[in-house]
């Protein structure tokens, strides 16, 4: 049994809306691996965004508790587990569109605090072209690139801090079948090859057939299915 | 942390590139391996429907019976409705392993009847602390926008308004000038005094360090200096010393 990067406790947020509160998590608790590859299902305004962007630190949880290797999100800084925990990759890309491929790969390299080799710019041209970026498209600018392309660079950038964990918000969303398989390839080999722990939020049933561990929102919800 | 950008330094990545590279290559000639095994299944399907056809063809050519025709066309038609039907199974034994069919199902089958809420797909609850947040809202509310209400007030009537200095004692000339300077008209009355000299201030209204809008007005009295019709009341000069007188 490895030991788990993301342990998830009693987790639950709400919107406010008036004087109510719109829940869209209740209670969930789940915990995620190195090595394995899970996809979370779920229908439309069922809480999956949610869950992404308190994994990945970029909401504020409002109850419960979710533990990154061992330690509290109480006792992390946001930006330090956005830094040196989770790597997110977006439907819509979000690269810095007035940097090249290679820039935008080695911008993250800069802002993180873990350990990165000292030629950066080799790693991160290696970094690429094994996502299939060879160096002449590598230092394209961005908006150059076709949609597949410019994916694979945020999934090369969310690697490029080090981190164990990525996070994926419908990477596929904006991409053609051919592509999200070679997509899929990707995160399967990220997680069985490079021993990483690959999340990702889909409504693809494509990809939930590849993923080790499918998990399913409803209500908010969450349930396993191994 | 993992050692995983280790593996793309540029000594490490060139051994990792010629693996892929080799099992690229594999794929690609097993691949290559299958098409050709594939072409040839294809010909000898071809060469099996053309024979079957002409055998149709023959067995037509024998027997022009047309009862007969209609019997084998009944023939095809059962056999394609088979066929459809076993495609339907082997669909359905496909969806049956796939996450989100499953998944589907379950919500279906409400599986998850124990999420509180109603039949929709959100769950509104209460919030407890809503009388609290509003009282909050409130007390921060009230007292803020009266200070700034108070605070804005004051700021205008600074804006607008002007101290009037202590004129008593000044010349005339300077009060003139202020309320030139400040947009002030200055009224002058003017008095004969003895003991003051004459074209300066003996009083004003407003006094020193009140402060009045622009444009309002400021009223001094001005002394004329001593009145000539005044009778003045002289003293006993043959009782006084020459120093004296």
């Amino acid at each position: 049994m490895a030991t788990a990067t993301i342990n998830v406790n009693n987790l639950s947020h709400y919107y406010q809306d008036g004087d109510y509160r719109r829940y869209v998590l209740r209670q969930v608790n789940c915990s995620f691996e190195k090595g394995r590859f899970y996809t979370i299902l779920g229908q439309s305004g069922s809480g999956k965004t949610t869950f992404m962007s308190l994994l990945g630190a970029m909401d504020t949880v409002q109850e419960g508790e979710i533990q990154y290797q061992g330690y509290s999100h109480k006792s992390l800084d946001p930006n330090s587990i956005r830094r040196n925990y989770t790597g997110m990759v977006f439907q819509n890309y979000n690269l810095i569109t007035y940097l090249t491929a290679l820039e935008n790969v080695m911008v993250a390299m800069e802002v993180t605090e873990n350990r990165v080799p000292e030629d950066r710019q080799n790693v991160a041209y290696n970094l690429l072209d094994y996502f299939g970026l060879p160096r002449s498209k590598a230092n394209r600018l961005v908006t150059r690139l076709s949609g597949g392309e410019q994916q694979r660079v945020s999934i090369a950038r969310a690697l490029a801090t080090n981190v164990d964990v990525i996070l994926a918000d419908e990477p596929t969303g904006n991409v053609d079948a051919d592509t999200e398989d070679e997509i899929v390839e990707i995160f399967k080999a990220l997680a069985h090859e490079h021993s990483k722990c690959v999340i990702v939020v889909t409504h693809s049933s494509e990809i939930a057939r590849e993923a080790d561990v499918v998990l399913k929102l409803y209500k908010g919800s969450m349930t396993l299915d191994e | 942390m993992s050692d995983f950008l280790n593996g793309f330094s540029e000594q490490n990545y060139k051994k990792k590139k010629d693996k892929i590279l080799d099992e690229k290559q594999k794929k690609r000639e097993g691949q290559g391996q299958e098409e050709e095994k594939g072409d040839a299944q294809a010909r000898a399907r071809k060469v099996e429907e053309e024979e079957e056809n002409r055998g149709r063809e023959w067995e037509m050519e024998k027997s022009p019976d047309q009862e007969h025709g209609k019997e084998s066309e009944q023939e095809e038609e059962e056999e394609k409705e088979k066929e459809k039907e076993k495609k339907r199974k082997k669909a359905s034994v496909k969806d049956k392993g796939s996450p989100l069919e499953a998944y589907t199902e379950a919500v279906e089958r409400e599986e998850f009847s124990h999420v509180p809420g109603d039949a929709r797909d959100e769950v509104f609850e209460p919030d407890p602390d809503s009388r609290k947040k509003k009282l909050r809202r409130k007390l921060i509310a009230i007292p803020s926008v009266t200070a700034g209400v108070l605070l804005l007030g004051l700021l205008l009537y600074y804006m607008y308004t002007v101290e009037v200095p202590d004129f008593v004692g000044e010349r005339e000339d300077d009060v003139q000038e202020w309320g030139l300077l400040n947009d002030i008209y200055v009224r002058e009355d003017e008095v004969y005094e003895l003991e003051k000299e004459e074209g300066t201030v003996i009083s004003q209204s407003p006094s020193g360090g009140e402060r009045i809008f622009s444009e309002d007005e400021v009223q001094v009295t001005i002394s004329k200096g001593p009145d000539p019709q005044e009778e003045l009341e002289l003293p006993d000069f043959s009782e006084l010393t020459p120093r004296e007188a």
